[in-house]
């Protein structure tokens, strides 16, 4: 079914989170385990905006309704990293734009070089290049998506839980835009197909990974995944994938948890 | 309900001051108090009583294709430093998004009349010889990446200049679209948007006059750059886009509003030898094909505005 862009822009909202109980957090504050994969996700919201610029310089930024999707779904996750910042908030951790720019600056030459890299790319492969963006998108939101709701599982905190299955709502609303965008294109093109299942066998890397360090990532990857529940969630985004044109057998991301040490 | 915590005063770090205030512009606060869509307080049936005329529709039209190039500035700015700061990019996201519903309260205006949103030039595909400039632009990412990574954090004030000046044409240009239509539900309209729009300059003034006034190099950097530019600077480097030469025309009967805008523009720290608006006039006056004289020079149309400096 075809993505219904102007429904999208109308229906969205910021997350709201006001009428949830967060004074809970005084009698019951969360554990540090779980903040610390809090500003994990936080901090990754608010960078958002960062991959934005990656896709803005593939030919993709040339259709009105992706740069509508765009607008919108930029700004829904910068109020998911308002959200979370505020949960944070609760536990003394402040989360400002001083340091989201430390961090930004910190990421140094491989992120001044990753545009002139994504727009060569997209240029010497052509429109054909979005499909590979497009699934990469898809399967960061099916991960943001399952992550939320595995926190929410593990925590239990009914405030908590409750901000976190809103935003996995919305993540949910973004994976059906990128799904159905891949799709489309990887079905339209073999060279899409060839390019997009190389470019996620070589490089896919779990959201985040490019900004975040190391120890943060395999940190949040073994809280959220690790035993059979969070690998079974693990395994059924790889079927996402999987059902894609093309990309049928692909296990990047069991891949990815495996060569962290995430285990089952 | 949540109440109050400890987090309050974490986001709402504040820029430069602005002209009308000393108040750091609060990103946040701005973020907080986002205007979504306006299809509700249109007031569409008004306009079947008296319908709009042509003239207004074409600039209500080149008015929402100005509105919808968010996507094209921020594939411009985001390349360079300016995405580093998180500050400016909050901003930027809010800011994309009110432009956004701005945007299509203009195209529900138009197809409310029968029209499209776009202008037919838009939707005309471009000539061969555009197709040149086109691939430039697509290639154009990895040389201002590289170009403006080295420059630094100084090109920051070049972004900041060229969105506070786009704020004030554009405010200008709204203005003069209602007046020479004097529609009552679309100078309330308009009001509605140039509100919206006050708060987008505060940032983007606040934010070039710090910069520009703490930096020789970025006055220097933004003194270079901008002059080069009849506005809006990227309809300049897309000769088939519908929005090149659209400002010029509007205000080409106008010349106290042009004098009023260099005039404004040149209070920016550095700017005070630019007559972009002007420029911008002369550059749409202009014959498309200048006539040879007997002498086999070239004759262009004498430009009827004076700069008052």
């Amino acid at each position: 079914m075809a993505f219904d862009i102007e429904r999208f822009a109308t229906k969205s909202e910021r997350v709201q989170w006001k009428d949830l109980s967060f004074d809970d957090f005084r009698e019951k504050p969360l554990p540090p385990h779980t903040l610390r994969s809090l500003r994990y996700m936080c901090d990754v919201e608010y960078h958002t905006v960062c991959y934005l610029r990656d896709l803005l310089v593939t030919p993709a930024h040339e259709d009105e309704d992706v740069n509508t999707f765009f607008t919108i779904w930029n700004r829904e996750e910068f109020w998911h990293g308002e959200a979370l910042a505020e949960v944070l908030g609760w536990h003394g951790i402040t989360v400002n734009f001083d340091a989201l720019k430390a961090k930004r600056l910190k990421v140094g030459w491989k992120d001044r070089l990753d545009p002139v890299k994504q727009s060569v790319l997209g240029n010497v492969i052509g429109a054909d290049f979005i499909a590979t963006h497009m699934i990469w998108g898809a399967i960061n939101e099916w991960s943001a998506s399952a992550a939320y709701t595995r926190l929410a599982d593990l925590e239990g905190h009914p405030a908590l839980a409750e901000l976190l299955r809103r935003i996995a709502r919305q993540e949910a609303r973004h994976v059906a835009f990128y799904a159905t965008q891949a799709r489309k294109r990887l079905e339209a093109s073999k060279k899409a197909r060839v390019v997009a299942r190389f470019a996620l066998r070589k490089a896919w890397a779990p959201v985040g990974s490019g900004v975040m360090p190391e120890d943060e990532v395999v940190h949040v990857m073994t809280h959220l995944f690790s035993g059979p529940d969070g690998m079974a969630e693990i395994r059924r985004i790889d079927e996402h994938v999987g059902r894609m044109p093309g990309l049928d057998g692909l296990t990047i991301v069991e891949d990815a948890m495996r060569a962290r040490g995430v285990a089952a | 309900m949540s109440g109050s915590h400890p987090r309050s005063p974490m986001l709402a770090m504040g820029g430069g001051p602005t002209t009308s205030s000393s108040i750091p512009f609060d990103v946040r606060a701005f973020a907080h108090g986002a205007t979504g869509s306006h299809r509700d307080e249109l007031g569409l049936a008004e306009y079947q009583t008296r319908a709009l005329p042509p003239d207004t529709l074409r600039n209500l039209q080149h008015l929402r294709h100005l509105e919808s190039a968010t996507m094209r500035y921020l594939r411009q700015v985001l390349v360079t430093p300016t995405h580093k700061d998180a500050r400016i990019t909050a901003f930027l996201t809010t800011w994309a998004f009110e432009k956004y519903w701005m945007a299509d309260g203009l195209a529900a205006i138009l197809e409310h009349h029968g029209w499209s949103p776009n202008s037919t030039q838009a939707q005309t595909p471009a000539p061969p010889a555009d197709r040149w400039r086109r691939l430039q632009d697509r290639f154009a990412p990895i040389g201002r990446s590289l170009v403006d990574n080295a420059v630094g954090d100084d090109i920051i004030a070049v972004h900041m200049a060229v969105g506070a000046i786009d704020e004030w044409i554009m405010h200008a240009a709204y203005r003069r679209v209602a007046e020479l239509d004097d529609h009552p539900r679309l100078r309330r309209t308009v009001a509605t948007f140039v509100e919206i729009k006050t708060r987008h300059l505060e940032f983007f003034e606040a934010e070039a006059r710090e910069r520009l006034a703490g930096s020789q190099r970025a006055r220097r950097l933004t003194r270079s750059r901008l002059p080069r530019a009849s506005w809006p600077p990227h309809a300049r480097r897309r000769p088939g886009s519908a929005d090149a030469g659209f400002f010029g025309h509007l205000f080409a009967a106008t010349p106290v509003v042009v004098n009023q805008l260099d005039r404004q523009i040149r209070t920016l720290p550095g700017l005070e030898s630019l007559a972009l608006v002007r420029a911008t006039v002369a550059a749409s006056t202009m014959p498309r094909r200048s006539t040879p004289t007997t002498a086999g020079r070239h004759r262009s149309t004498p430009f009827p505005y004076r700069s008052d400096t």
